[in-house]
């Protein structure tokens, strides 16, 4: 269902947030960073920081929830209704996905930002892979 | 004789929690002691595996315990490993591992336990940890959909953070093709 494999597929094309772990930003604080120059959003789970390219991701939507900003993160996964013209493709679509994730934060400010941040990142991502597309035709 | 019976780090965090402690590696165990008056103490005998890996604050040390217990503590510096390393040697004849974790920004990968520690890895290297322990609740949103709550939108903070320093993470959900075995894993939690 909505992951059926075709010979036309298009390939997994093979991207990476960082080489190695050295290349990481140093993270000081649990807070969500975006890295824009490597396309990546670190996010802070239990202690770590982990990335998640910008290729990952599906969509971000923000809510209030109190004094609470809640930012939740949906990422691209086989089984999705994404009514897209050609299936993602996948280099593994038998492994676990990550779907989404949902963070909170009571700096409403910085959690816009981030938000914004976040979108103009996937917005231009975008824009960049439908560049490549063309001039690969 | 005033040779030094143990060895300590300072400004280190453990967990989640915000207040930086003194850390001290010595013969009968670990401890951490926050300003605040916050402790935390493991036993030497209770140790079992110790590693070292990049954390969200500077370098992380993880600590298992024999009942499958995982402290974590971090802030460390890239120069104290050596220095922690030969301690944990000199005191608990135990490896410190250098762990390295995957940083290619992918979203897909197997999971792996350890205690009640769920544990993501991508290309034979761990992404990410989840202390199952913590969750608050499990759901099947859909088809092939595995969700771990771990914070409730109502719920207030844990003592010692403060909301606008830390961003929780309130729920992750897991996207499993075609592995039933799995989700009832995760549902028995």
């Amino acid at each position: 269902e909505g992951n059926g494999v075709d010979d036309n597929k298009p390939v997994f094309k093979k991207f990476e947030s960082y080489r190695s772990e050295s290349k990481l930003p140093l993270v000081k604080d649990q807070k969500i960073f975006v890295d824009k120059r490597n396309e990546t959003v670190i996010l802070p789970f239990y202690g770590m920081a982990v990335p998640f390219h910008i290729t990952t991701l599906k969509n971000a939507s923000k809510s209030d929830e109190g004094d609470f900003v809640m930012l939740r993160l949906n990422f691209i996964t086989p089984g999705q209704a994404g009514g897209k013209k050609e299936d993602m493709p996948f280099h593994d679509a038998n492994a676990t996905f990550v779907r989404a994730l949902t963070f909170r934060s009571a700096d409403t400010h910085r959690m816009g930002q981030i938000f914004r941040d976040i979108t103009d990142l996937k917005k231009e991502a975008a824009k960049k892979e439908a560049q490549r597309k063309e001039m690969a035709d | 004789m005033s040779e030094r019976r143990y060895t300590e780090f300072d400004s280190i965090h453990c967990g989640v929690q915000a207040d930086k402690g003194r850390f001290r590696i010595a013969p009968n165990g670990i401890g951490w002691k926050a300003g605040s008056g916050k402790t935390t103490v493991i036993g030497a005998d209770d140790l079992k595996k110790l590693s070292w890996n990049r954390g969200a604050r500077g370098n992380q040390m993880r600590v298992l315990l024999k009942d499958n217990t995982i402290y974590k503590f971090d802030g460390f510096k890239s120069d104290d490993f050596e220095e922690a390393k030969d301690a944990i040697k000199m005191y608990y004849k135990i490896q410190l591992e250098q762990k390295e974790l995957s940083v290619r920004g992918w979203n897909w990968g197997k999971t792996d336990f350890q205690g009640s520690n769920l544990i993501f890895n991508v290309a034979n290297k761990p992404m990410f940890e989840l202390p199952l322990g913590q969750a608050i609740g499990t759901n099947k949103p859909g088809k092939n959909e595995v969700a771990i709550n771990f914070v409730d939108p109502g719920q207030p903070v844990p003592d010692g953070v403060n909301p606008k320093e830390v961003d929780e993470l309130m729920d992750v959900t897991f996207y499993v093709p075609g592995t039933v075995a799995k989700e009832s894993e995760n549902k028995d939690n």
